[in-house]
């Protein structure tokens, strides 16, 4: 068995640390510490505070984490940032399994075909419109498949909005109208744009090199393991005796989605909600406990992704070509936000929903591509300069909207 | 009879579940990037907890504790075994140098543990028990190390057992045999918290015996870190003369004190959040431990009394401590405590060094046999001194049995400081913490239910009592 970690200091004579290490240890303790002790008070209170949406999505912490990670302050070591990568990883395919654990067929039988065929026609327009053009430009700098990764990507974050219904509405229409108009479409905007981006990622930026010797397709692979997976799993939650064991066979799925994503060399992101998909829908009798025990997980599955994408981001080289996709992201969101986007007309002002914030579902697919192989990592400095810039208009934009007594500074 | 078939069911369901596990840990292999380190780790976290939450329950199917099913199941997918058994060299299903990535699994359990373990002391019953537990530690702290010391220097005289390889050794490095003796001594005095608490959690325990025990094996752990330092010391001056004993035990206690200091801090942190709301609280919880337990060591915190205190302070001393607020810690901590416990147990079985334990069995077993006497009397003596509640001396020495987590930290420092005997000396604690580690926990939930102090039968449904369950 291998040692525990808490005598490692005991003796003068055993390791004494670098200064670096001792840095980042405590570096990762102070933002441990703040980002414990942070959670309570963001995700509870104050949905209507300035820094709410910029923290529960996760853009935040991933600042925070960009800050002082490798490639600016430096306070966190290059070693450190690698040693966070199996944690990047999990949290990753735990987000994908909670996000395919929406996909369920019950649900979408109930939304109808009609809201259902609306709005993912619009999402479809909306990717199409980011996608084709920055396919092109990509692929004069890119092999074509990475092209085409790179352009799905990109996509997908314009595509991607938040499911919080605008400020200055929330309590003024019924709450079935603000699910039905709001929350629910955009739901299914970010599941079609996460499925979409980390899709396209897992075929354009997968290491084909490895995969050549392999028994099995690269498709048999990458489908179907997360298919098996996804079917034991719903096999073991039904086994399940209390929620308890429920608890702890979700924490088996979790790793394991991580960990079978990374050894069949797919997008843990992409991976997990292939499993999360199946999981739910074989588990069917049980979807309201994991409903339950899943829900536990969202905020700080989002914060997490967003610091450990910025601690574990190493380079921040990039190509001039690059930045052009910044321009296009935003003019892609603002663009066709207005007239495509899920939110009902009876829900904000035209404004507003053309300035919808990115949401979570931006930053789990700029972590995904954080762990991409190379060179998917050079999309994500331009991608967060994007969505805050985005973010940033977006918050203006609603508060300036909603009514003074409403907004808190 | 339905009753009976049913168990059955339920007995083959989870026997094909250990199977699909072992089956999944088999494919492994064959995957295009399964010798990625990150892939491998996640992986096996997700197997061991698979392979763990069914083997508990096989045990509890046949009146064993779910911890000794998750301990077994881990000797199966041992590296050792198929050293020991040819017959299964080839399904070595796990590989030596996989092991070490679970370090961050043991480091997250003790972490847990510990904060469980502080938040589980009440000042009201401490004070009703220091006398005993106090009594129970003097005791054994001179008793164990001291009979133990004595069968190291006899044993090589007894036909059968002959030499002891790391004495001789050590004697031929210029080290008194006493000294040796002395070391090893104190190693074995180390006890299991860990185990301690699960199984008490397990058992759902309450009552003079468990409290007591638990009391004993946290401050006898401090007591063994304290007399190791103090002989490591002691050994290194008379071996090269370098160093100095004072240094070492004043950098020891320093870093005790800091750690507590650090420790209560964190608690009243936790005992504000927990009053405040329990959103999220098992995330922030795991997150805690896993902090304190991977990035401590690197600052001088010792994770283990660092969470013990966070737990205590949280729970005794802070001034408006309600029990809405006791309640929300209790339950967070519940709700992560079973995949931790699992992990944690499986871990340990597949780290146990069953070559070892094959190439000196009968010292092994020899050793044991004198420790298992040295506790016995050790706390029967102590307890009665101590004015001890009767179910102390007569059951409590059982739960001192076990060994792991304080026991294997230490090893590999006494193998790095002094190669040669030092490894030898490794090699039989380690060969004997498997013993220990089979035997205790079992004997230990066995201990807790003659006590009387196990929570009723029938509170407990017939397949949900779970290792952290309540």
């Amino acid at each position: 068995m291998p040692p525990d970690g808490e005598l490692v200091a005991l003796l003068p004579t055993a390791p004494t640390a670098v200064v670096a290490t001792n840095l980042d240890a405590l570096v990762l303790l102070l933002l441990g510490g703040l980002f414990a002790l942070g959670m309570p008070r963001i995700t509870v209170r104050g949905r209507r505070r300035f820094w709410h949406a910029w923290a529960n999505s996760g853009l935040l912490p991933l600042l925070l984490g960009l800050a002082v990670g490798p490639t600016q302050l430096g306070w966190i070591s290059d070693e450190a940032s690698s040693a966070l990568r199996p944690l990047l990883g999990l949290v990753l395919a735990a987000a994908g399994v909670l996000v395919g654990t929406q996909l369920r067929f019950a649900y979408l039988r109930g939304a109808g075909w009609g809201f259902l065929g609306r709005h993912s026609g619009s999402a479809l327009v909306q990717f199409i419109l980011v996608f084709v053009p920055l396919a092109l430009a990509a692929s004069t700098a890119l092999p074509w498949a990475m092209a085409l990764g790179a352009a799905g990507l990109v996509s997908a974050c314009a595509v991607a909005s938040t499911q919080r219904p605008p400020l200055s509405t929330e309590d003024r229409l019924p709450p079935r109208e603000v699910v039905m108009g709001h929350v629910v479409p955009c739901g299914w905007w970010n599941v079609l744009a996460l499925v979409g981006g980390s899709l396209a990622l897992s075929i354009g930026f997968q290491n084909h090199e490895l995969l050549t010797e392999q028994l099995a397709s690269p498709p048999a692979l990458l489908f179907g393991t997360p298919v098996v997976l996804g079917l034991v799993c719903g096999w073991l939650t039904l086994r399940a005796p209390n929620r308890d064991d429920l608890y702890l066979f979700l924490m088996a799925v979790l790793a394991l989605s991580g960990g079978l994503a990374l050894a069949v060399n797919a997008v843990p992101l992409f991976f997990g909600i292939l499993v999360g998909v199946v999981l739910v829908n074989v588990a069917a009798r049980r979807s309201t406990h994991l409903e339950g025990v899943l829900e536990e997980l969202e905020q700080p599955l989002a914060m997490g992704t967003g610091l450990l994408a910025g601690l574990c981001l190493t380079h921040l080289v990039v190509d001039p070509w690059v930045w052009l996709l910044m321009p296009v992201l935003i003019l892609g969101r603002w663009g066709v936000r207005g007239r495509l986007g899920p939110t009902s007309s009876a829900i904000g002002h035209l404004r507003e929903r053309r300035f919808s914030p990115p949401g979570s579902a931006c930053i789990l697919l700029i972590g995904a591509a954080v762990l991409a192989p190379d060179p998917a990592p050079v999309l994500v400095v331009p991608l967060i300069a994007a969505l805050t810039i985005a973010t940033l208009i977006s918050d203006v934009v609603e508060r300036r909207a909603a009514p003074a007594s409403e907004v808190v500074k | 009879m339905i009753r009976r078939l049913l168990g059955f069911g339920n007995g083959l369901m989870d026997t094909v579940g250990v199977l699909l596990g072992l089956t999944a840990l088999w494919i492994y292999p064959h995957l295009p990037g399964s010798d990625s380190p990150v892939a491998t780790l996640l992986f096996l976290a997700g197997v061991v907890l698979v392979l763990g939450a069914f083997a508990g329950h096989v045990a509890q199917q046949v009146n064993l504790p779910r911890i000794t099913g998750c301990i077994l199941v881990g000797v199966l997918i041992n590296p050792t075994l198929p050293d020991v058994w040819p017959l299964l060299a080839g399904l070595r299903l796990v590989d030596a140098q996989q092991m070490q990535g679970l370090t961050l699994i043991n480091d997250l359990a003790i972490g847990l543990i510990a904060l469980m373990a502080g938040a589980e002391v009440r000042l009201s019953w401490l004070r009703a028990r220091l006398a005993a537990i106090l009594a129970i530690t003097g005791v054994s702290s001179l008793l164990v190390p001291g009979l133990l010391m004595g069968a190291l220097l006899v044993l090589p005289y007894i036909p059968g057992i002959g030499a002891i390889p790391f004495m001789d050794q050590a004697v031929a490095a210029g080290i008194p045999s006493w000294a040796v003796a002395g070391l090893a001594g104190v190693i074995f005095l180390a006890n299991s918290p860990t185990v301690v608490v699960s199984v008490i959690k397990e058992s759902r325990a309450d009552g003079p015996m468990s409290q007591t025990v638990m009391g004993v094996s946290v401050v006898v752990d401090v007591l063994v870190i304290l007399l190791f330092t103090l002989l490591m010391a002691l050994i290194t001056v008379m071996s090269d003369g370098q160093g100095s004993v004072a240094t070492a035990v004043g950098q020891t206690a320093g870093s005790i004190v800091m750690s507590v200091a650090v420790g209560v801090l964190v608690g009243i942190g936790l005992a504000h959040y927990t009053e405040q709301s329990d959103h999220r609280l098992s995330w922030t919880l795991v997150g805690l431990a896993l902090a304190v337990a991977t990035l401590g060591p690197l600052i001088h915190l010792k994770p283990l009394f660092c969470l013990l205190a966070a737990g205590f302070a949280c729970e005794n001393l802070t001034r408006r401590r309600t029990t809405l607020g006791s309640h929300r810690l209790e339950a967070g901590l519940a709700r992560v405590a079973n995949p931790v416990f699992v992990m944690f147990f499986v871990v340990a079985g597949m780290g146990l060094n069953l070559s070892a334990l094959m190439g000196t069995w009968v010292i092994v077993l020899a050793l044991s046999f004198v420790r298992f006497v040295a506790v016995w009397w050790s706390t029967r003596l102590g307890a009665h001194l101590g004015g001890a509640d009767p179910a102390v001396p007569q059951y409590g020495w059982i739960g001192l049995l076990s060994q792991a987590g304080v026991t294997l930290a230490l090893v590999p420092i006494v193998a790095q400081r002094f190669p040669g005997w030092g490894d030898e000396l490794a090699t039989i604690i380690v060969a004997m913490v498997a013993v220990h580690q089979i035997i205790g926990p079992a004997a230990f939930a066995w201990a807790i239910r003659r006590a009387g102090e196990a929570a009723p039968v029938e509170a407990a449904p017939v397949r949900a009592n779970t290792l952290g369950g309540h």
